[in-house]
C-alpha cells in the first residue's frame, strides 16, 4: 500500500538522530509544560515557534509537533493529583480520577490515564495515516447546523448526571451565564462587562476551572483538617509494575468503551472548532451512559478516567488533520502548528501531501514514535508522581495554590483571571459544602460559548427558522440523536414508571 | 516583478524625512537603544491573525541579532483588540513596549469605548511591514466569475462569512454590497480564518473576503479568487481581475473608500504606545526597516501575496489617519452601524 511506502519515507526521515533529537527535546518540554495548569501545550508551541526560522523544517516541525504530543500527557496528572487541570481537556478526566487519588489510587488512575491515552492516540494515528483525506472531506461538510446538532449530542451525554436535578439545573444556567459575558461573536457588542475593559475578554473557563477544582480543593482539604492526607499516605505505598498491568487489564476489560472513545475523539477532534474539549466530556458522559453502574461515576470509576483520556488523545491527535489537509486549525495548539507551516513557506491543504511528502510524512511518523516516547517517560514517572502525594499538605498546598495563580495568569496575561481564580476558588468551596455540582457548570461554560455561537450562525443563514437543523443531509440525523438523547431521561422514567406498575418487578436503582 | 518601486519610495522619503530630522540630533539619536526586554503585546491568542507575525518578526530579529535586548511575546487576546491597546495606551512614553497590527487596531476603538480612539493619535504609528490585500473567494461549484456573483447576488441574498462581526472582514463585505449593488447579505460571524474558509469551501455559505494565507489550502479546487481588491493583479493569481478593472465602486461615491490607497487588506505594521522619545520612534523604525529587508520577510511575503510596502513612522501615521478617517465614513455614514457615543470628529468628517 502506498501509505506504508511514503509512512517509511517518515521514518526514514525521522532516523536522523539530530531530528529525532529535537523530537524527543520537544516531548520532554511538552511534558513538562502540560503539567503546569493553565499553561499548557499552547503556549509550549507557542514560546518556541519563533526557533523554526533557525531550524530546518523537519527538526523544527517535529520538535513542536513534539511539545504537543507530550503536553497531551501531561495534562491529567495535576487533574488526578490535586484537582488543578493541567489543559481544558484534563477537566473531565478530574472528575473521577481525583476520588481514585482520594482513595489512594492515584498511581492506578494515572497508569490507566497514560496507558489509554497511548491507545487513543495510536488509533488516531492510524486513522490519520490511511485515512487523512478522506476524514477531511467528511469535516467539510460541518457547517453552523450540524456543528450545533453535535454540540447538542455533547449536552445529551450529560443530562442526569449526578447530583440533585434542580441544583444540577441551577449550575448549567451559572455556566451559560458565565459563558456570554465578553465581546458578543455575532454583533460585536459588550455583553454584561458593566463597563469593564477587562472583562471585554470574556471569562475564560480555565481560570475559572482552576478556581472551582484546585483552589476549591485546597480549601475544602483544609477544611477537613488533613483527612484525606492521612488516607493517601496509607494507601499509596505500593510501588512497582502492579498498576501498569492493572490498567493494562482494565484497558482490555473496557476495550470497547477505549475503542469507541477513541474514535468520537478523533471524529470530534477533526470537525471545525470543536477540538479536545468537548470531546473529552462527551466521552466521559457516555461512558457514564452505557455503564452497567452508572451511580459509581464520581466516585473513582476507572471508565471515568479511561474514557476522556482515550478521547482527548484521539481528538487532540485528529485536531492537527483538518490543519495539515484544510488549513482549518482543530485546537489553539495546532493554529500554532499552522503558522510554522506558513513560516516554513509550505501551503497546508490536499497538495501539501503530494508536493512535500518528506515534511507531511515525517510529521506522521512523528506521531508514532513521540506517543510510543510518552508513554514510556510517564509510566516510569508515574511512582515518584505519585510521592508527591505524600509531600505534607502544609508543603504542598502553597505550591499547589502558586500554581494555580501563576497557570491563570499565563492564559491570557491578565490579572482578571487570577481573581477569577480567587474569587471561583472560594465559591467552589462553598458549592462544595451545599453539594451544587459543579460539573454541569464547568460543561455548559466550555460549551456554552460554541453552542451560542453555532446557534445564532445557523438562525441567520436560514433567516430563523429552526427547522434547518432538520432540512440538511448531515444535520438531520446527528439532530434526531441529539433529541432522542434528551427525551431519554423521559422514556426511562416512564419505563420504571410502568415497570412498577407491574406487581413481581422493583425498580432496579 | 515585484511592485518594489513603491517599496523603494516609501524608504527614501522615510530615510530623506529622518536625515533631515537627524542631522541636527544625531548624537542623541544615535545614543538610544532599549534598556530592558521590549513587550511584544499582541493582540490575539498563540496562533491567532497577527500572533505568527509577531513570533516571524520575533525569530528574525533573533537570527540577525537585530536587537540588544530579548523582544517577549506577550499575549492579551480579548474584546478584539481593546486589553491589548489599552495596556499599550497605559505605558505612554515608556518605549519597551509594541504591538502588531491588524485592522482591528482601527476598527475596535471606533466601537468600543477604551482609552485609544485614533491609533494615529493616541500611540504611536512605527512602521508598516506589508500590505495584505483582500480577495472575494467564492467555491468553484457556485459561483466562477465575478458577472456570476454579480448577476446572483442583485437577484438574491447571497450568505458571507468572515471573522468576527463588525471587524474587517464584515466591513469590506458590507462595502462590497454597497459598491456592487448587491442585496442585503446575510453575514454569519466566525471565530476564525480557517473557519471561515472551510464554510466556503464546504459550501455552506457562498463566499467570503479575505486574505490568501487561510484560504490557500481549498485552492483551487473548492475556493477561487473572483476578484482582488488592488490596484494591480498578484503575480500569485494572475487570472484574477482586480475591482479597479472591474471598475467595482471605483468611480462611484464610494471610490474614495475602495481605493484606501491599495485597495482593500489588512495592514500588517507596528505600533508602540504613546509619547515615546524621538530617538526612540528612530531606532525602532531602523529595526524594522533591517526586520523588513530579510530574506525571511521577503520569502513570507511573497509565499502569501502580499505586497511589499514599508512606511517608515511618519508616512505610517499619515496613512493610518486616513485609513481611521474612512472606517469612520464607512462605519458610521454608509453602513450606519453605532459607533462608541463619545467619538471625537476630526476635520469636520
Amino acid at each position: 500500500m502506498e501509505a506504508f511506502e511514503l509512512l517509511a519515507v517518515g521514518f526514514g526521515a525521522l532516523a536522523d538522530p539530530a531530528r529525532l533529537g529535537f523530537m524527543m527535546l520537544g516531548v520532554i518540554l511538552g511534558l513538562l509544560v502540560g503539567v503546569l495548569p493553565g499553561v499548557g501545550g499552547t503556549t509550549g508551541v507557542a514560546i518556541l515557534l519563533p526557533v523554526t526560522v533557525f531550524l530546518e523544517p523537519i527538526s523544527a516541525l517535529v520538535m513542536l509537533a513534539g511539545i504537543y504530543w507530550g503536553s497531551m500527557y501531561g495534562g491529567l496528572i495535576t487533574s488526578i493529583l490535586f484537582a488543578v487541570p493541567g489543559n481544558p481537556w484534563s477537566v473531565a478526566v478530574m472528575f473521577d480520577g481525583r476520588p481514585m487519588a482520594k482513595q489512594g489510587k492515584a498511581q492506578l488512575a494515572m497508569s490507566i490515564g497514560f496507558t489509554v491515552s497511548f491507545v487513543g492516540a495510536m488509533i488516531a494515528s492510524i486513522l490519520f495515516t490511511f485515512f487523512a483525506v478522506p476524514f477531511a472531506e467528511m469535516a467539510l461538510k460541518f457547517g453552523p447546523p450540524e456543528m450545533f446538532a453535535v454540540l447538542m449530542i455533547a449536552f445529551g451525554t450529560f443530562i442526569g448526571m449526578g447530583g440533585a436535578p434542580a441544583k444540577a439545573l441551577i449550575m448549567i444556567a451559572a455556566g451559560f451565564l458565565l459563558s456570554t459575558v465578553g465581546l458578543d461573536v455575532v454583533t460585536g457588542q459588550p455583553r454584561m462587562t458593566f463597563g469593564s475593559i477587562d472583562m471585554l475578554q470574556g471569562f475564560h473557563f480555565v481560570p475559572i476551572t482552576i478556581g472551582l477544582f484546585g483552589l476549591g480543593e485546597v480549601l475544602n482539604n483544609a477544611a477537613e483538617r488533613y483527612k484525606v492526607q492521612i488516607e493517601d499516605l496509607t494507601k499509596a505505598a505500593k510501588l512497582g509494575l502492579h498498576d501498569i498491568t492493572e490498567s493494562i487489564r482494565l484497558i482490555m476489560k473496557h476495550w470497547v468503551l477505549a475503542l469507541s472513545s477513541a474514535l468520537l475523539g478523533f471524529i470530534t477532534g477533526i470537525l471545525p472548532g470543536a477540538g479536545a474539549t468537548p470531546a473529552s466530556f462527551m466521552a466521559y458522559g457516555i461512558a457514564q451512559k452505557t455503564s452497567k453502574h452508572p451511580e459509581k461515576f464520581g466516585h473513582g470509576a476507572p471508565e471515568g478516567v479511561l474514557a476522556p483520556e482515550a478521547a482527548n488523545n484521539a481528538a487532540g491527535t485528529g485536531s492537527i488533520l483538518p490543519m495539515l489537509v484544510l488549513g482549518i486549525p482543530g485546537s489553539p495548539t495546532a493554529a500554532i502548528l499552522m503558522a510554522g507551516v506558513f513560516m516554513w513557506g509550505f501551503v497546508p491543504g490536499p497538495r501539501l501531501f503530494t508536493d512535500q511528502p518528506e515534511f507531511v510524512w515525517s510529521f506522521i511518523a512523528s506521531l508514532y514514535l513521540a506517543n510510543v516516547a510518552a508513554v514510556v517517560i510517564c509510566l516510569v514517572a508515574t511512582p515518584l508522581l505519585a510521592m508527591m502525594l505524600r509531600t505534607p499538605y502544609a508543603i504542598m498546598t502553597p505550591i499547589i495554590v502558586v500554581l494555580c495563580l501563576v497557570g491563570a495568569y499565563a492564559i491570557q496575561n491578565s490579572m482578571l483571571d487570577v481573581w477569577l481564580v480567587v474569587i471561583f476558588g472560594i465559591l467552589g468551596f462553598i458549592l462544595r459544602r451545599l453539594e451544587y455540582p459543579l460539573a454541569p457548570l464547568v460543561v455548559a461554560l466550555v460549551l456554552g460559548a460554541p453552542t451560542e455561537d453555532a446557534l445564532r450562525q445557523s438562525l441567520i443563514m436560514s433567516d430563523g427558522s429552526p427547522w434547518i437543523f432538520l432540512e440538511r443531509p448531515v444535520s438531520t440525523p446527528i439532530a434526531i440523536v441529539a433529541i432522542l438523547l434528551f427525551l431519554l431521561p423521559l422514556f426511562q422514567m416512564l419505563l420504571r414508571r410502568f415497570r412498577r406498575g407491574s406487581p413481581e418487578q422493583a425498580p432496579g436503582e | 516583478m515585484k511592485p518594489s518601486l513603491s517599496v523603494t519610495l516609501g524608504y527614501s522619503a522615510a530615510m530623506a524625512g529622518a536625515v533631515l530630522i537627524g542631522t541636527s540630533a544625531m548624537s542623541p539619536a544615535q545614543a538610544w537603544e532599549p534598556k530592558r526586554p521590549i513587550e511584544f503585546v499582541i493582540q490575539t491568542s498563540p496562533g491567532g491573525g497577527s500572533d505568527v507575525y509577531a513570533r516571524l518578526w520575533i525569530g528574525i530579529i533573533q537570527k540577525y541579532n537585530l536587537s540588544p535586548v530579548p523582544i517577549t511575546p506577550v499575549n492579551m487576546p480579548g474584546g478584539g483588540g481593546a486589553v491589548a491597546l489599552t495596556h499599550l495606551k497605559s505605558k505612554a512614553g515608556d518605549p519597551h513596549y509594541m504591538t502588531p497590527t491588524l485592522n482591528s487596531v482601527v476598527t475596535t476603538p471606533l466601537q468600543q469605548e477604551i482609552p485609544v480612539m485614533y491609533p494615529s493619535e493616541d500611540l504611536t504609528p512605527i512602521a508598516l511591514m506589508s500590505i495584505d490585500p483582500f480577495y472575494l473567494w467564492t467555491n468553484p461549484s457556485k459561483i466562477k466569475t465575478w458577472a456570476e456573483f454579480q448577476e446572483k447576488c442583485k437577484a438574491d441574498r447571497l450568505s458571507s462569512t468572515g471573522t468576527g462581526a463588525r471587524a474587517e472582514d464584515q466591513v469590506h463585505i458590507s462595502l462590497l454590497q454597497h459598491a456592487a449593488g448587491c442585496k442585503d447579505f446575510r453575514y454569519i460571524p466566525a471565530k476564525g480564518g480557517g473557519e471561515v474558509a472551510s464554510n466556503v469551501a464546504g459550501g455552506h455559505q457562498d463566499f467570503n473576503v479575505n486574505q490568501p494565507a487561510e484560504a490557500m489550502p481549498h485552492y483551487p479546487d473548492r475556493l477561487i479568487p473572483i476578484l482582488g481588491f488592488s490596484k494591480e493583479r498578484s503575480t500569485a493569481f494572475p487570472d484574477t481581475p482586480t475591482h479597479w478593472e472591474l471598475k467595482v465602486g471605483t468611480d462611484g461615491e464610494y471610490a474614495e473608500l475602495m481605493d484606501l490607497e491599495n485597495g482593500l487588506h489588512q495592514m500588517r505594521g507596528i505600533i508602540g504606545p504613546p509619547d515615546m522619545p524621538k530617538e526612540a520612534v528612530e531606532w525602532y523604525e531602523n529595526l524594522w526597516k533591517k526586520v523588513f529587508e530579510t530574506a525571511e520577510w521577503q520569502e513570507f511575503m511573497k509565499n502569501n501575496a502580499q505586497q511589499p510596502i514599508f512606511k517608515g513612522a511618519d508616512e505610517y501615521k499619515k496613512w493610518l489617519t486616513t485609513f481611521e478617517n474612512n472606517h469612520v465614513k464607512m462605519m458610521r455614514d454608509v453602513f450606519k452601524w453605532p459607533l462608541r457615543s463619545d467619538l471625537r470628529d476630526r476635520n469636520g468628517k
